[in-house]
């Protein structure tokens, strides 16, 4: 394993080099992007590279840009009324996504269903139960998954890896919780939205057959002048909005069809918009946390 | 642009746009402007794209200064990091334009500057005596994917070899400078 460990670390830098020096295409820059948004290792190798190859930049010189451009920077910036720039492009980049869906591990959910105090909704042992099972099924098809791409994915290898230790933590943590547990239940949807860059952190639950799916602000503030408003994302599509959603919890209704694209994996999005939602139907605030599906 | 702002200024200048000092951008630009336009033009090769790009430089580094991390990078690695990932980004997705246009015109060599820097710091010293352990024609490719914003794929059409081959050559010669940079 140590040796596996060197490797990977070999890759990581090997693709922080990469992309500093800047061979990679498009697509490989944004994955890598999302890499180091989620690892802290991928994040200091690119500044290390960043560091080592700085002597070079000397050999640009200087050239004066016009007067024009500051002026325009300032008006653009500073001008009353400006806004900041339109992010429309995020949504429809799985990059993007795939480098937030990093973030909702099995045990992420078991600590925001803790944290919303929802163990006193749904009861106690039935939570501990299907969060066990789910998370110990889950983990354990992670655990194959992973491994079968770590030998084939060389340059995948540093981010699975993290991927990896979280998921055996979490495998263990599952198979002893499920060890105690012993009542059967009906399936729960769980959604943990959050994102490495905000406070903001959201939960959904949704019990299969009712239609409807329980939305709590778990952390960060809300804006007086502004509206959360929740999305429900599938690749290739536009976002739909499943409404605005209040302090404290909020029913949020579920069509059949929308039940399905969700228990399908279709991702959970929560922006920032101004009062009453986005009137457009499209998100014009900037996201502040994304989530997964979990069933439990 | 008579005196150079040293690491400390900078720094200083950075910290107070994180906290959203309009002065302080204003400074962050008098000493930084002129060197990230002029890696701008150089990969962009064209001044009207640079303006543009200069534009959204900017706009990048006043919204992400608090993000940036003092003591483990220098400021102007920070800065210079922006605009090329900014300029890079654009001709990738240019180069997409031209594929679709099939246009095979031929890519201007690298020019060696003419205008280096009469003080050579000690970063570029360090740098150039590591860069003169590898193979020539190597060191030349790092070199040159570094300034121009070569993709790998640019840099075979370049070299002549295939696209594995680039690859192979190039990560070879990162990690032997890697080795170089951090031994010394």
């Amino acid at each position: 394993m140590a040796e596996r460990q060197t490797e990977d670390r070999d890759d990581l830098e090997a693709l922080a080099a990469e992309y500093v020096v800047g061979v990679l295409e498009s697509g490989e820059r944004r994955r890598f992007e999302a890499l180091v948004k989620t690892s802290p290792e991928a994040a200091e190798a690119l500044m290390r590279w960043e560091n080592r190859l700085h002597g070079l930049n000397e050999g640009y010189g200087a050239e004066t840009p016009p007067p024009s451009a500051k002026e325009r920077i300032d008006e653009r910036l500073f001008a009353a009324g400006a806004t900041s720039p339109q992010k429309a492009g995020l949504w429809q980049s799985l990059a993007f996504w795939r480098g937030f869906g990093l973030v909702g591990t099995a045990a992420a959910v078991a600590l925001a269903l803790w944290a919303a105090g929802l163990s006193g909704e749904v009861s106690q042992t039935r939570i501990a139960v299907i969060d066990a099972q789910k998370a110990t099924a889950q983990a354990e098809q992670n655990l194959r998954a992973y491994e079968t791409e770590l030998a084939a994915r060389a340059e995948r290898l540093a981010q699975l890896e993290g991927e990896l230790a979280e998921t055996r933590t979490g495998l263990q943590t599952a198979r002893a919780e499920l060890a105690e547990a012993l009542e059967k239940s009906q399936p729960i949807l769980v959604v943990s939205l959050e994102s490495g860059e905000t406070d903001y952190r959201f939960l959904a639950v949704h019990e299969e057959g009712t239609g409807e799916m329980r939305m709590t602000l778990v952390s960060g503030d809300t804006q007086a002048d502004k509206d959360f408003e929740l999305w429900l994302v599938e690749p290739n599509r536009q976002p739909v909005s499943l409404g605005v959603i209040g302090e404290g919890r909020t029913a949020v209704a579920l069509t059949p069809e929308y039940t399905q694209v969700l228990e399908a994996g279709g991702l959970l999005a929560v922006s920032i918009e101004q009062k009453g939602g986005s009137p457009t139907g499209v998100s014009q605030g900037p996201v502040v946390a994304v989530g997964t599906p979990q069933r439990l | 642009m008579a005196q150079e702002t040293n690491d400390q200024d900078l720094h200083d200048l950075l910290s107070r746009v994180a906290l959203a000092d309009r002065a302080a951008f204003d400074g962050l630009y008098a000493a930084a402007g002129a060197k990230l336009f002029a890696v701008l033009t150089r990969i962009l090769r064209d001044r009207s794209m640079a303006e543009d790009a200069l534009q959204e430089v900017f706009v990048k580094v006043w919204q992400k200064a608090d993000g940036f991390r003092a003591g483990s990078q220098a400021p102007m690695a920070w800065l210079y990091a922006i605009a090329r990932n900014h300029a890079i980004d654009m001709i990738r997705a240019q180069k997409r334009i031209h594929d679709d246009l099939d246009d095979h015109q031929g890519l201007s060599s690298p020019e060696p500057d003419p205008e280096q820097s009469a003080v050579a710091a000690g970063e570029r010293e360090r740098i150039e005596h590591c860069l003169e352990e590898l193979e020539p024609q190597k060191a030349e490719a790092v070199v040159s994917a570094y300034m121009e914003g070569y993709s790998y794929q640019e840099l075979a059409d370049r070299y002549s070899v295939p696209l594995n081959t680039m690859r192979t050559w190039l990560r070879r010669s990162l990690i032997s400078l890697r080795k170089c940079l951090d031994d010394g």
